[in-house]
């Protein structure tokens, strides 16, 4: 066996995955060889350093039983927040992971469901505005802000068809000072959504909109998190939340607009 | 709440293996949030995926669901920078060490390894952390990466050495060639 070889088959041989005969012939190429006897003490000594040094990270506290409550909460028990994500499991190719995630959220607002109705509308509730912040963060970092880039309210209304289980109404608002920009797929606490895109100078907005459900729609109008301003508001049987870093007043006055519509 | 047999039979085989589940997770998202969240997203999967389940290697077939929502969390997190803080809290303390001197020296040690480890592309550091850590092997890790032994046997070797580069790079000179 030659030093390349040898080399190549080093770790296999420490693990103890060689088969006999290799096996044998790098012990006997190592016996001659003061180099490649070198090269496999010094990785004997990664190996250690790595086994004794390299943290292993341990589950926290809760979490398996976190997992259980989840575990329980699922779809097929016919609990009615669950059953309202159940055309998001019929996915499209691209949005295959959704279901499961929808699913898992879905689970959480259940289990939250479980407990006192108060507690849970609340933490629901911060747990939606949470996820709102957190996607409209999502779409303004990467470069996936649209997945139908368009100004034409009739080339984005037809986009979600097939995509969604619900048809969200598309304005441009350009004559007001916000132009419309695109459109994409999003999720937001069990919901898959529909969001659109607003631009006014150089800020965004997004607009969220999915199929209102009774328990977790935030009453009051507008919220700041994180430095974000919400506005909600309801129409027919959609929720509406417009998020952005524009400031209340602006935010308040493109919601407003947008419902007018 | 008990739950029905199915649910109770999916979590007797497979919530054994919660530990390795996070530990894979947290090396590969490298955030707890994050990691917490692959983990109970994953259960979530392999419960849905259970009927196809046909009592083969239990934390294998855990493990390759966790990797791939792991994976599909990285794509979708796009600001690098957010997930690569280095956490020193959460390390597990080093028990061979006993004088605050070598402590220190083994803390230093600890932190260097993890950073370098972190550096290392998620296929080597995956080969890495399920063979030293979870000392699993060739063949289970070839379950769970879906590839053959083979490969694992050349990743693994491509994956110390770039170890080895981290460390050096890092100035730890114990690590030779």
């Amino acid at each position: 066996m030659n030093c390349e070889h040898t080399q190549a088959l080093l770790g296999a041989h420490l693990d103890g995955e060689l088969d006999a005969v290799n096996d044998r012939e790098l012990q006997a190429h190592l016996r001659e060889c003061p180099r490649c006897l070198s090269g496999a003490s010094g990785q004997k000594t990664l190996q250690r350093m790595v086994r004794s040094a390299a943290p292993y990270h341990h589950a926290p506290a809760g979490l398996a039983s976190r997992i259980r409550a989840v575990l329980r909460g699922q779809p097929h028990t016919e609990r009615p927040l669950a059953s309202s994500i159940a055309p998001a499991l019929r996915p499209g190719p691209r949005n295959l992971r959704w279901p499961v995630i929808a699913a898992t959220a879905a689970a959480i607002l259940v289990s939250l469901w479980i407990g006192s109705a108060v507690t849970a509308r609340r933490s629901a509730i911060n747990f939606l505005t949470e996820e709102i912040v957190s996607a409209h963060v999502r779409s303004m970092q990467g470069s996936h802000l649209m997945d139908v880039a368009s100004s034409d309210q009739h080339t984005i209304k037809p986009w979600f068809d097939g995509k969604l289980d619900f048809a969200p109404p598309v304005h441009d608002l350009a004559a007001e000072g916000f132009p419309l920009l695109g459109g994409r797929l999003d999720y937001v606490a069990g919901h898959p959504t529909a969001a659109l895109v607003f631009q006014r100078n150089r800020h965004f907005i997004n607009v969220f909109v999915w199929p209102s459900a009774a328990d977790i729609t935030p009453s009051g109008a507008s919220v700041e998190r994180r430095g974000y301003n919400l506005v909600w508001w309801q129409q027919s049987d959609l929720t509406f939340c417009a998020a952005s870093d524009l400031n209340r007043t602006e935010l308040t006055g493109f919601a407003a607009s947008y419902r007018t519509k | 709440m008990p739950g029905d047999d199915r649910t109770v039979g999916f979590e007797q085989t497979f919530l054994p293996h919660l530990g390795a589940a996070y530990n894979l997770a947290r090396w590969l998202v490298r955030n707890d949030q994050d990691a917490e969240e692959v983990v109970q997203e994953a259960y979530l999967r392999a419960f849905e995926a259970y009927a196809n389940f046909r009592g083969q290697a239990a934390k294998a077939w855990l493990l390759a669901i966790v990797r791939n929502t792991s994976f599909s969390r990285l794509r979708r997190a796009v600001t690098v920078g957010e997930a690569t803080e280095f956490d020193e809290e959460i390390h597990t303390p080093l028990a061979m060490a006993s004088d605050p001197e070598s402590l220190a020296l083994a803390e230093a040690e600890s932190r260097q390894l993890t950073a370098a480890l972190e550096a290392l592309p998620e296929e080597y550091r995956e080969a890495i952390v399920m063979r030293e850590l979870e000392e699993m092997s060739y063949k289970e890790i070839a379950a769970v990466t879906d590839v053959p032994i083979g490969t694992v046997m050349s990743r693994l070797a491509r994956a110390r050495e770039r170890l080895r580069e981290e460390m050096r790079a890092r100035g730890v000179k114990e690590v030779r060639r």
